[in-house]
């Protein structure tokens, strides 16, 4: 397939899907109404196999001495034009059947006089026409049209059988014509031939509007099918059917982690599809579309150098692709291949908790606990989860927030009530390391207020929500994800951390100081803006002074005159790279974890750059919750 | 396996064995139901099929003189034909058409007679190009289906290519066809995948196909389901700027 083809494939994959979603059950109905039609065996469902074999006795065994044509005209003394003057037996007798527009008309052949089609009548043509294992059960007089005689009209007879398929034969009253030879076999058939054509009142004209609108699009649907299942067979498609595939080129696959070790290795074949590859051997990546090249979810990274499809044109950014980020649904087996793929792939877990405890911390940022459904929940520290934050509408006044974050929310104009329109994910770093409390995952939960003066943002609308759950409400997460971690050395230990950054930072300290019993020196800047934006500090004093390893400075950037800090002030980086400095601190024995607000992020980035401290020696978490 | 996937791969296989076929289906199905039945059939094209018979017929070939002549006529139809009465009998055998004046018989019907009759019945603006006596059953035109030779087969020059079928017994119209008829029973072959008789919607060719179809359309509507939900944040591995929701961070220097 070339590029500029595959570019357009992507109108007919949604076309398809948009088309199929207005008449996709139709289309099946279609099929099942066609099969069930195609099983029912026709010479039932027109009553062929109970009909006895037509014995017509010639006219002239019943009588050579009939009226002339013109008397029989005359006794018919119709106003409409005649249009058939027929002889016939009718009953062992012969008769004359007079047809006009209107209907048609029978006389006895011998005497002229009208002849009746009677109950008794009925019952014996009936009975003529029948060779089926019943008897008759009802005679009964209808009116013409009604849905089993629909295409006739007049008087006529309904004549009912007791076999097994409920045989009915209808009679018509004037001339003792058989009419329909219907039956159970008929009357299913006649569902799904309703269904077929879409008529559900006559059941009889298929030329109406809705099956030609729906049948138009329908086919038009079909031709896109066709597009699509051109686009979408490959020669390798069918190759891979047979087995062995001996004569194919083999191709391993090395799967690796964030951090570059392999996880896994796949025996595979140069031209396969990766996405499918990985899942044959169960590394079944993320995916609504199945491979489709549409929901843009089954990333894998293959290094920049690898060919974008159009698919991934689409889907990612230019930074992702500039990464290496590619979809494997679109990209080929190469031979000796590395994937990079999220861990998370492998461990990440959904789970429903339950909060068992919130408080504040600080007037923004607030400590939810959650009880998870299991204790087996393991993570190391420094990851995160996946919220799934549903869709709610909430009233800020029925969020119980604190003083200062009420204000702050009314500074920015913030409406009444936020409202979340769709299913959305937020990440949390998990404040605590695993072994602290199993069963049992912390988050800081900061309330994202826009800045004063940007009026358009909303008050986040996950941080939002967070806020609004009590003790008892149910919550459901993804996880554990990331690749914030401590590394397994001896180098000093550098925190610096703002914000909500606490969460994975005070995980880590506390994994190392309490849990790996770390001999390394660690040392942890912390920024806030002012005394009561400080939080956990009694936990890293006690922490300080029971661990001659560990010191923790705070640091405020604006600090109220009621706060009397007596501390340093500044940006947190600034304060902790003239610590360091004065410390006389060798910056290339150090590890350096950094999380926070992105643009201390980027500064204390920055910063370590500019020290010459390469950049496999600093470790942060991007988002900073 | 997860589900999306395998709805994929099913619904991508099922197109393979059917897809084509489906494409058939959808395609004559629309011709179908948008075609109009009635032009289809061809009743534009035909007038005279019935004449009302006249009021004065004191003066008739009595019917009894033709019961003597034919005792094995089990049905004897009086008509109207291009303003003369004639009979139509019938017996197991065949039937004959008579002149319901004289009580001669007019079968078989010649080949002028037919072209006559057909240019009777035909309400188009063509001229008749050829009229052929067909009475070798082993050529004889598929779109005839099932009746019986002989048959006068008279075309017209008409932009439809009109073609009528008469039968030289009894000179009726038995059937009348053109183009668009034609691409009908066409499609309808390939509707039914009867492609020999175009008539038998019971084979089993349609039946297995039309459960694969089934299946088809099944997998597409589940395919649906996936395709429709809400687009989940993709996990990205290596670097994981991009998790999370960047909207919720709002920059403020501690």
């Amino acid at each position: 397939m070339t590029r500029t083809l595959v570019i357009e494939v992507i109108w007919f994959r949604r076309l398809h899907k948009w088309i199929g979603l207005a008449i996709g059950i139709q289309v099946g109905i279609w099929m099942l109404s066609g099969l069930m039609m195609g099983l029912l065996d026709h010479e039932h469902v027109q009553g062929h196999h109970y009909q006895a074999v037509a014995d017509v006795m010639p006219v002239s065994a019943s009588s050579r001495n009939v009226l002339s044509v013109g008397d029989i005209l005359e006794r018919a003394a119709s106003a409409a034009p005649i249009f058939d003057i027929s002889l016939r037996s009718h009953l062992g007798r012969a008769a004359y059947q007079v047809k006009n527009a209107g209907g048609s008309q029978l006389f006895d052949a011998t005497s002229g006089s009208r002849i009746v089609v009677t109950a008794e009548d009925a019952a014996a043509l009936a009975g003529q026409d029948y060779s089926g294992p019943g008897q008759i059960v009802s005679i009964e007089p209808v009116q013409a049209p009604s849905m089993e005689i629909r295409r006739h009209s007049g008087d006529a007879w309904r004549v009912a059988f007791d076999d097994d398929d409920a045989t009915t034969l209808y009679i018509a009253a004037d001339d003792g014509r058989i009419l329909e030879r219907r039956n159970d076999t008929w009357r299913l058939f006649d569902v799904f031939w309703m269904l077929h054509i879409m008529d559900y009142k006559e059941r009889e004209d298929f030329n109406n509007a809705l099956v030609i609108l729906v049948s138009l699009i329908a086919a038009w649907f079909s031709i896109t099918g066709v597009v699509l299942f051109f686009d979408s067979f490959r020669r390798e498609d069918f190759l891979a059917l047979v087995p062995g595939g001996w004569w194919r080129s083999p191709a391993q696959i090395a799967v690796c982690a964030p951090h570059g070790e392999v996880v896994a290795r796949v025996s595979s074949h140069v031209g396969g599809r990766l996405y499918d590859e990985l899942a044959r051997d169960d590394i079944v990546l993320p995916s609504n579309c199945g491979g489709g090249g549409t929901c843009g979810l089954c990333v894998v990274n293959l290094g920049p150098d690898w060919p974008e499809s159009a698919a991934d044109r689409r889907l990612l950014s230019e930074s992702q692709r500039k990464k290496g980020i590619r979809l494997s649904c679109q990209a080929e087996v190469a031979s000796d291949m590395v994937v990079g793929i999220s861990d998370d792939v492998l461990s990440a877990q959904e789970l429903t908790a339950e909060v068992a405890e919130c408080r504040f911390l600080t007037p923004f940022i607030r400590e939810i606990r959650l009880r998870l459904p299991e204790n087996d929940f393991d993570y190391a520290a420094g990851s995160y989860v996946h919220v799934i934050i549903p869709r709610y509408k909430l009233e800020y006044a029925k969020l119980g927030l604190t003083s200062e974050a009420s204000r702050s929310c009314e500074a920015v104009g913030a409406q009444v009530t936020n409202v979340n329109k769709s299913e959305t994910r937020r990440a949390y770093s998990l404040a605590t390391p695993c072994e602290q409390e199993r069963g049992t995952i912390v988050l800081n939960v900061r309330l994202m207020v826009p800045p004063e003066g940007s009026q358009a943002l909303p008050v986040g609308v996950g941080s939002t929500y967070m806020w609004s759950l009590q003790p008892g409400d149910k919550l459901d997460i993804v996880g554990p994800l990331g690749d914030f971690r401590a590394r397994e050395s001896n180098a000093d230990m550098i925190f610096v951390g703002g914000g909500a950054g606490m969460a994975p930072l005070r995980a880590i300290i506390r994994s190392e100081l309490l849990y790996k019993q770390s001999g390394r020196k660690i040392d942890f800047w912390y920024g806030a803006r002012t005394r009561a934006d400080l939080f956990y500090a009694r936990e890293f004093d006690e922490l300080q002074g029971q661990h001659p390893n560990f010191r923790w400075q705070p640091v405020l950037s604006e600090p109220l005159s009621v706060d009397g800090w007596q501390g340093p002030t500044g940006f947190v980086h600034a304060v902790a790279l003239q610590d360091l400095i004065g410390q006389d601190r060798d910056f290339g024995a150090c590890e350096f974890y950094v999380c926070g607000p992105p643009p201390m992020l980027a500064a204390t980035r920055r910063m370590l750059a500019e020290k010459g401290v390469p950049e496999n020696s600093v470790f942060f978490d991007d988002f900073g919750i | 396996m997860k589900a999306p996937f395998l709805a994929r791969k099913a619904h991508k296989w099922l197109a393979l064995i059917v897809g084509i076929q489906a494409m058939f289906w959808m395609v004559s199905g629309a011709y179908m139901a948008t075609v109009d039945i009635d032009f289809i059939h061809g009743d534009p094209l035909v007038k005279n099929v019935v004449e009302p018979v006249g009021k004065d017929l004191a003066e008739l070939y009595p019917m009894s003189d033709i019961l003597e002549r034919y005792p094995q006529a089990t049905r004897v139809q009086f008509i109207a034909r291009r303003g003369d009465p004639h009979y139509i009998v019938k017996t197991a055998q065949g039937s004959t058409l008579l002149d319901a004046t004289t009580g001669a018989e007019r079968t078989p019907i010649d080949r002028s007679e037919a072209m006559a009759l057909a240019t009777h019945y035909y309400a188009g603006d063509g001229e008749i190009i050829a009229a052929v006596l067909l009475d070798d059953s082993d050529a004889r035109p598929t779109e005839i289906q099932s009746r019986p030779l002989p048959l006068w087969q008279v075309r017209f020059d008409d932009r439809i290519e009109t073609t009528f079928y008469v039968s030289p017994t009894t000179g009726e119209l038995i059937t009348r066809r053109h183009t668009f008829w034609r691409l009908y029973d066409f499609l309808w072959m390939f509707h039914i995948m009867d492609y020999e008789n175009r008539t038998d919607f019971n084979n089993n060719l349609l039946r297995v196909a039309a459960f694969v179809g089934l299946l088809f359309a099944l997998t597409g509507v589940w395919l649906l389901f996936y395709s429709l939900k809400k687009r989940q944040q993709a996990v990205i591995p290596v670097d994981d700027s991009n998790i999370g929701d960047r909207s919720d961070l709002v920059p403020k220097t501690p």
